[in-house]
């Protein structure tokens, strides 16, 4: 075949020498760690409260505009703040909402809003490397144990000290690095824990309302027995392949904790510890529990259904039961709050089970934007209160007494004020519980011995020593 | 046409000092250009990662801050942990489990989908490989609901059957159950395939032959097909055994492990180390165990069964 007239032929030299030049300019744009140009409009009603638990998987690599705020603030205060910030997360998240509200205050500043996938590993990279590390992180109590232990936190321990008094002390004492005697994050969501419970289903067992000073021994355990026999509806969620989070829970309540509040310990097998197995013992022989995988469709449709009459849940399930639940059928509108069953010696009717806080880290070159972000989002009224209806519980106790919060309704719980249960619970929070960086690691060992203890294949005090041996030796990798 | 390349160059006289394997690298500089960006690519993307990961192995490092050099105690720790004995355990329980069934399985039904008298045979063989790339995530949730504890579609079949329900994710031995159901769900339709292109290798002359000569369909099955299918068995397992070895999906998506570590294989171990608890020297030290497990077990399987084809 003849080459056409006028047709331009490069010799060999001009043609690697353009694959090269080529070759080189897709490498270094690859390498190049510029933010996409234009990003992504992204969708924010659906409240997905961030927590430990398998949260749907919508994360995608790409960056949100920053939406309108919720908070009419049309001639709000504006700031001379100047500069970028960034953050990592999910795509539905309240600090998607409360920077909308910041932005109309900064509006010289930049926000620079990341989603991409598995970004707590890429996180711990940039760490690695020091570069590129997003200005701000949300992370769960444990995950900022270690970090703050291994000095790569932003110190805030002077810019909190003066305002400490004004959040909920147990969320507070999960920021304080005991050993260092410093604060490295800002208090954010308090994954506190209630009964939720469902009237008309204990109604339909022939069963009475709980009542406010309910027992777990002997009343949560007769009610639980008898919604099994009458109803062939559970009284509290379990898989029987093993759950760490009752034992939590009860532990907290007795004011024991799995560590001392310095990680130096291993606590989990004390008094208190055995304590807290011996009532899921009898909780599980109440044969009550919801046997399935949490958050599986079996899961949803036992709730759906009204299978599930009551457990033990924290609050940022709220908005995953909203997602699932849409109709009176399904029991919108039907479900009730109170406080945990009172325990013999337990200090506290409520506990933590997730719940993250907002961090930076020393190599943020913005820390008083950092702050001021911080301070926005998480404690002040305004923040509080666009993160507080996207579904969180903002542990500022301002914000927790105000009118704003406690009015709170959803088509969950109909005209019931639920959020006042919550305000009520966030002050008795006991600081004494610790999640310090072993509690990760301790959480897969309860889960994986706690079943043997409650088969009765092992004495509950044997058992919880074995038990602590493991998180002992686990926990010997976290002191430095 | 002049070979690209192969002309002395002038440059080549200026350098009557290179060693004589430099001169012919530099002689055929273009060839070698042209190969380089799998080299390149090797370089950084597995080789430098290998090297650096087996450093890795003898440091404590959590993903930043230095690196504390420890020597063997890496190594050390990953062989003393009851979790590691556990996950070897288990790995080892699947493979004597998962490989024989797999290649009787897969065998017997590429001899099937090979039959000429079979109708649909296209369809069937795409059915056959459509789980092999059905998304994990919908694999995890359709085997949640067939065998969930309470509400699972199994139980309600043996319910119908007025059999005991089972605790599928509860006992470990179930839950094992539940891991090779799924296992071989997913991977038949691989080597199903291998097996049936092994198959269609075979002429048909030899069927004919063993057919005039009065052997029946048992006979031929037994001593033509098998010894000719050999050497596709035998890659078979050994690539069913290395995929066994490196099983993660499977346990990742549906038990996480559990219950009680009963379903925790070595690599979801490694995982767990890695990356949820940040032991990246152990992790190492583990991935690196984990090789030299897999090339000690192929070696010796390779020359089993080689002896068995001879």
């Amino acid at each position: 075949m003849s080459k056409p007239q006028g047709f331009y032929t490069p010799s060999r030299r001009q043609f690697l020498v353009a694959g090269i030049s080529l070759g080189t300019t897709m490498l270094a744009s690859a390498c190049s760690s510029e933010a996409p140009a234009s990003p992504p409009p992204a969708a924010t009603s659906a409240p997905v409260a961030s927590t430990p638990a398998p949260a749907p998987a919508k994360a995608s690599s790409q960056s949100t505009a920053v939406p309108a705020a919720p908070v009419a603030q049309a001639n709000a205060s504006q700031s001379s703040l100047k500069g970028t910030l960034s953050w990592w997360g999910p795509v539905h998240h309240p600090l998607v909402d409360t920077a909308a509200g910041f932005q109309k205050h900064n509006p010289d500043v930049k926000l620079d809003w990341q989603h991409p996938t598995d970004w707590k590993t890429k996180f711990k990279a940039t760490l690695a490397s020091g570069t590129n590390v997003p200005d701000l992180m949300w992370m769960e109590a444990f995950e900022i144990q270690d970090l703050g232990s291994k000095d790569v936190l932003l110190d805030l321990t002077e810019r909190i000290k003066p305002i400490k008094d004004q959040f909920s002390p147990g969320k507070l004492a999960e920021t304080f690095l005991v050993k260092k005697q410093q604060y490295v994050a800002m208090p954010g969501d308090t994954g506190l824990v209630g009964l939720w419970y469902r009237p008309d289903v204990l109604a339909k067992a022939g069963l009475k309302d709980f009542t406010p000073d309910l027992a777990f021994d002997p009343d949560f355990l007769n009610y639980a027995g008898e919604i099994h026999q009458k109803a062939g509806a559970s009284a509290f969620f379990f898989p029987s392949a093993g759950y760490a989070q009752p034992f939590e829970i009860f532990l907290a309540q007795l004011g024991g904790s799995i560590t001392s509040s310095d990680g130096s310990q291993v606590t989990v097998d004390d008094d208190k510890g055995v304590a807290a197995m011996n009532l899921v013992k009898s909780l599980w022989q109440t044969k009550a529990n919801l046997d399935t995988t949490f958050q599986s469709p079996d899961y949803w449709g036992a709730i759906k259904a009204g299978k599930l009459a009551s457990d033990f849940m924290p609050a940022w399930m709220r908005g995953f039961i909203e997602t699932e639940v849409k109709t009176a059928a399904d029991g919108a509108g039907q479900w009730r709050l109170m406080p945990l069953p009172t325990l013999k010696n337990g200090e506290s009717r409520t506990a933590q089970i997730g719940g993250a806080s907002l961090i930076s880290t020393k190599f943020t070159k913005v820390p008083d934007l950092v702050w001021s972000f911080m301070q926005y989002s998480l404690g002040s009224m305004e923040g509080c209160t666009i993160a507080g209806n996207w579904g969180i519980i903002p542990a500022y106790l301002p914000y927790l007494g105000s009118s704003a919060f406690t009015d709170i309704k959803s088509p969950l719980f109909g005209d019931f004020q639920f959020a006042k249960v919550w305000a009520q619970l966030a002050k008795e929070l006991s600081p004494k519980y610790a999640r310090t960086a072993v509690f990760g690691e301790a959480d897969t060992e309860i889960t994986n011995d706690i079943m043997p203890i409650l088969q009765g294949k092992t004495t509950v005090v044997e058992g919880m020593h074995t038990m602590a041996d493991k998180i002992r030796q686990a926990n010997q990798r976290y002191q430095s | 046409m002049a070979r690209v390349g192969s002309r002395p160059t002038p440059t080549m006289a200026t350098r009557p000092l290179l060693p004589p394997i430099w001169r012919e690298i530099w002689r055929h500089r273009l060839e070698y250009l042209f190969v380089s960006p799998f080299f390149v690519i090797f370089g950084i993307f597995h080789l430098y990662p290998l090297l650096w990961a087996f450093y890795l192995s003898f440091q404590r490092w959590s993903g930043f801050g230095p690196m504390v050099f420890v020597g063997l105690d890496d190594y050390r720790a990953v062989f003393t942990e009851a979790q590691v004995q556990q996950a070897l355990l288990n790995t080892l329980i699947f493979a004597v489990v998962l490989v024989p069934t797999g290649i009787l399985l897969s065998l017997t039904f590429a001899v099937l989908l090979n039959r000429r008298d079979l109708r649909g045979r296209g369809v069937l063989r795409t059915i056959y490989f459509l789980p092999f790339i059905t998304s994990a995530v919908i694999v995890a949730f359709v085997f949640q609901m067939l065998f969930d504890n309470s509400y699972g579609w199994i139980n309600d079949l043996l319910k119908a059957l007025n059999l005991t329900p089972l605790k599928w994710f509860s006992v470990g031995a179930l839950a094992k159950v539940v891991i090779v159901v799924l296992a071989h769900w997913r991977g038949l339709g691989y080597s199903t395939l291998i097996m049936l292109g092994g198959l269609q290798g075979i002429a048909p002359d030899v069927y004919e032959a063993a057919a005039i000569d009065g052997a029946g369909r048992w006979r031929i099955f037994w001593d033509v097909t098998v010894p000719l299918m050999r050497p596709v068995m035998l890659f078979v397992t050994v690539i069913g055994t290395i995929g066994v070895l490196n099983m993660f999906n499977e346990p990742f998506i549906l038990t996480q492990g559990g219950p009680g570590n009963a379903t925790l294989t070595l690599t979801l171990r490694l995982y767990q180390l890695a990356f949820q608890t940040t032991r990246y020297g152990d992790g190492a030290a583990l991935g690196f165990l984990i090789g030299v497990l897999i090339v000690a077990i192929t070696m010796t399987q390779m020359r089993l069964l080689r002896s068995w084809r001879q």
